[in-house]
């Protein structure tokens, strides 16, 4: 922008601000309105109208969505929280239970989940150091930091996510938001509302609606073996083909700098507030990792060794513990019974006797 | 803080409020002084020191010169202050580059020297004030302008917050004698610099952040290589980019500090409508192309030297322009590759011959056309993570390469559109101030930019929010 700093223009007529205001409320009033009607995330600003949104706005901006389940979370359990579990979507298998997504029991611990679908590792690292403020009960931090998280910067989502959860009147403005309305107004559909609220009503199952605890997790355990020629399942192949090309450009030099740059400060800053933390490698699909299992080895070997300096670290990629069976949903996610009992296991390797 | 923060918000209102009271001028200083030092710890206040020590030995240095009779004392004078302010600059810019720089040398040479690493953090905005404190040195050493009168005008002069992360550089004669008389904006100056501080949040938040940064972070920080399209949106993009996000900040700091009453220079000039690199380095940053100007290439010899030395001295200043903006060599190739465009157009203008392609609207158009696209190519070294990299998205650019987009189309399009509107915009307005457009339009049109401008940068969703030029 070119101006001449010494001399502004003729001062505006005092109805300039007035018409400007106005403008500016008839641009905006329609937009709030028709979002906050429609509530894309589910940030519950005004009575529901009874619409479908899980099956349909969570993949539009999963970190928003996640926003929204953390808005919803009363102080008081937040208060409560003593172990944050903090990663991707793989992570998030291994803590969503379908009576609380976000909060449950383990042992005498009550875990916040912060595992975002699709979340890189700075937006985990963001998400965490924005909530610890409203965790004033926090002792532990389970935090998934496998080497293509961690080699890679990704996209940033969370901060306006997390701009929106603060500010909710920025969420009925946005016009994220209201793409999303949109979008979800548009599939509202008798036939496809039908189908979309028969999977909701499925994912909520009364009878598992207590706190899953220690006993669920172990029944957990009962796991059948998958056949061992067991084909590369279709669903999420394009992640799969992304996450080993990813691996590919990943070399060491860089994992040092982003260990250096981002992991050892949120080390530090949890540190000082007396906040154990703990890295994990979540398990790797043999059917995706075949082939490239020496490349990721030997990222991980000077990698594994400076994170143990800051801190332990599980490494499940390769291998799961005994007990456990790779039994993976797709290419990249353990099977929910196969996740659970893994965070069970984590559990008591590094949580439940420390307490 | 960020202009592009509530906290921000709530301090310049707080501030605008305080200095409504019914205080003394020096008074009302003090209370700028405080606030600007406030504003710079709330981004890093382990760093505060540094740039307290740098305003008081600057001071200490410059009123000592005053004083001398003698031109070697002054020249120790000035050299203490050099040394000091040039020496934490290197220390904490390029501390960390000299010690890489270092090992890898040693290396070839068989010599497996392993230092401790320093992992030095550059302290917010180091590289701004030094170079506003040194040109007021410079200036005393001189005796081309008076001393500040007091140590508060000097103090207040290097930290006055809208300019003291990232610019503009304050020039002492442009802003001291701002000083000496109680400042209070007029209607017309609060009014203009709310304007300019909406505007340049529009430029930051909505076209830098919303539209562009995502396309070119998802090209540039891709890991495979990308298809032709893809590398030149990202480039393009980043043109339109970096722009918006320097621009939109200096706007910023020039409307905050016009609410105060204060008058900062110009930093843009329209720089993607320059027909030619001597005309883009007087559109670019010009704030920092003026330092150079006035602080290295004229007392190198400029051009009053012969056609070689002024080659050379082209080349020297716009080398450690490019090392100015950051410790790595890829800003060195970026710095060597305006040295290259500037004497190749030095070239081409000596010997273009005058019946070919006269000066009209087709050669304006061309020249600016070709200048636009040769910054471009530099802008490559300038956000590539590495040189790699950059070699990656040159052969993408000028090789022929199709595969799946990594950008999504809507994101592409629009992106884009913002380019492209900016080009025409910047090409159609080149010769005009912003006064003289705003002037120039209808009242309606004017109040509806200014509240789509305020809507869309409540409704757009945010990507990222520090200032590139912040990393500087």
């Amino acid at each position: 922008m070119r101006f001449s700093a010494h001399h502004a223009p003729e001062p505006p007529r005092r109805r300039f601000w007035l018409r400007f205001g106005l403008v500016f409320f008839l641009l905006a009033v329609p937009v709030a309105a028709f979002n906050l009607a429609v509530d894309p995330f589910d940030f519950r600003l005004m009575p529901h109208l009874g619409l479908i949104r899980e099956n349909i706005t969570r993949k539009n901006d999963t970190m928003l969505w996640a926003a929204g389940e953390l808005r919803r979370i009363p102080r008081a359990a937040l208060d409560e929280v003593t172990l944050a579990v903090v990663g991707d979507s793989r992570t998030d298998t291994m803590c969503r239970w379908p009576n609380s997504p976000r909060i449950f029991k383990l042992g005498q611990d009550r875990v916040l989940n912060l595992s975002v679908g699709g979340a890189s590792f700075d937006e985990s690292v963001r998400l965490l150091t924005a909530e610890l403020p409203r965790l004033p009960g926090l002792r532990a931090v389970l935090f998934s930091a496998p080497v293509e998280r961690v080699g890679v910067p990704g996209i940033d989502r969370a901060a306006n996510a997390l701009r929106l959860a603060d500010w909710p009147a920025l969420y009925a403005l946005g016009l994220g938001t209201l793409a999303s309305s949109v979008d979800m107004l548009s599939q509202q559909s008798v036939g496809k509302r039908d189908r979309l609220a028969t999977a909701e009503r499925a994912d909520i199952d009364p009878a598992r609606l207590a706190d899953p605890g220690v006993a669920g997790l172990d029944r957990a355990v009962n796991l059948a073996r998958p056949e061992e020629s067991a084909p590369l399942p279709k669903a999420g192949q394009a992640s799969a083909a992304m996450w080993k090309a990813t691996i590919l450009k990943i070399d060491s030099a860089r994992l040092q700098k982003r260990t250096r740059e981002v992991i050892a400060p949120l080390v530090e800053r949890l540190r000082k507030r007396g906040i154990r933390i703990v890295f994990f490698f979540p398990p790797l699909n043999p059917a995706v990792s075949g082939g490239i299992e020496a490349k990721i080895a030997a990222l991980q070997r000077s990698y594994v060794a400076e994170l143990g300096r800051l801190a332990p670290v599980e490494d499940f990629s390769l291998r799961l513990p005994p007990g456990i069976p790779p039994v993976f949903a797709d290419t990249m996610h353990l099977r929910q019974d196969a996740a659970h009992a893994l965070m069970a296991e984590i559990y008591w390797r590094h949580f439940a006797a420390r307490r | 803080m960020v202009f592009n923060s509530t906290s921000f918000l709530v301090f310049f209102v707080a501030i605008l409020g305080l200095c409504q009271l019914p205080l003394s001028w020096t008074w009302k200083k003090v209370i700028l002084l405080v606030s600007s030092y406030y504003f710079y710890a709330a981004f890093s206040i382990a760093f505060l020191p540094v740039l307290m020590f740098t305003t008081v030995l600057d001071w200490f240095t410059t009123t000592r010169m005053g004083r001398c009779r003698t031109l070697g004392a002054r020249r120790a004078y000035l050299l203490l202050s050099l040394c000091s302010s040039l020496g934490l600059l290197s220390f904490f810019k390029y501390g960390n580059f000299l010690q890489q720089n270092a090992v890898q040398l040693l290396g070839s040479l068989g010599i497996h020297y392993q230092p401790m690493l320093w992992h030095l953090v550059l302290p917010a905005g180091i590289s701004f004030y030094t170079f506003q404190s040194l040109s007021y040195t410079i200036d005393i050493y001189r005796r081309s302008h008076p001393p500040a009168k007091s140590f508060l005008d000097f103090a207040l002069f290097v930290t006055f917050f809208p300019q003291l992360v990232a610019g503009p550089i304050v020039r002492g004669h442009d802003f001291l004698p701002q000083l000496d008389t109680p400042r209070r904006a007029t209607k017309a100056q609060f009014s203009w610099g709310l304007l300019l501080l909406l505007f340049g949040l529009f430029q930051k938040i909505v076209l830098a952040d919303a539209i562009l940064a995502p396309v070119v972070n998802l090209t540039y920080d891709a890991v495979k290589r990308l298809s032709t399209l893809d590398a030149w949106s990202g480039t393009l993009a980043f043109a339109g980019q970096i722009f918006c996000d320097f621009s939109g900040y200096s706007t910023c700091a020039i409307g905050v500090a016009m609410c105060f009453g204060f008058a900062l220079p110009d930093n843009f000039r329209h720089p993607y409508a320059a027909a030619g690199f001597s005309d883009f380095w007087q559109r670019w940053h010009i704030s920092l192309s003026t330092w150079l100007r006035d602080y290295l290439y004229i007392p190198l010899g400029g051009n009053r030297v012969s056609l070689p030395r002024t080659y050379g001295n082209l080349c020297i200043t716009m080398l450690l322009g490019g090392l100015w903006h950051g410790a790595d060599w890829r800003f060195v190739l970026w710095g060597g590759l305006h040295a290259f465009y500037l004497c190749a157009e030095r070239i081409v203008v000596r010997l273009w011959p005058a019946w070919l392609l006269p000066w009209t609207g087709v050669r304006l158009v061309s020249a600016m056309a070709v200048t636009f696209f040769l910054v471009c190519i530099t802008w490559v070294f300038f956000r590539a993570p590495s040189f790699e990299r950059a070699w990656s998205i040159l052969r993408s650019m000028f090789v022929a390469r199709v595969t799946k987009s990594v950008v999504d189309e809507n994101m592409f399009v629009l992106a884009l559109a913002v380019v492209a509107g900016l080009l025409a915009y910047q090409w159609t307005v080149r010769s005009k101030t912003s006064e003289q457009i705003w002037s120039g339009l209808p009242e309606g049109l004017r109040i509806t930019c200014a509240a789509l401008a305020l809507f869309l940068i409540f409704s757009m969703p945010v990507q990222q929010q520090a200032f590139i030029y912040f990393q500087f």
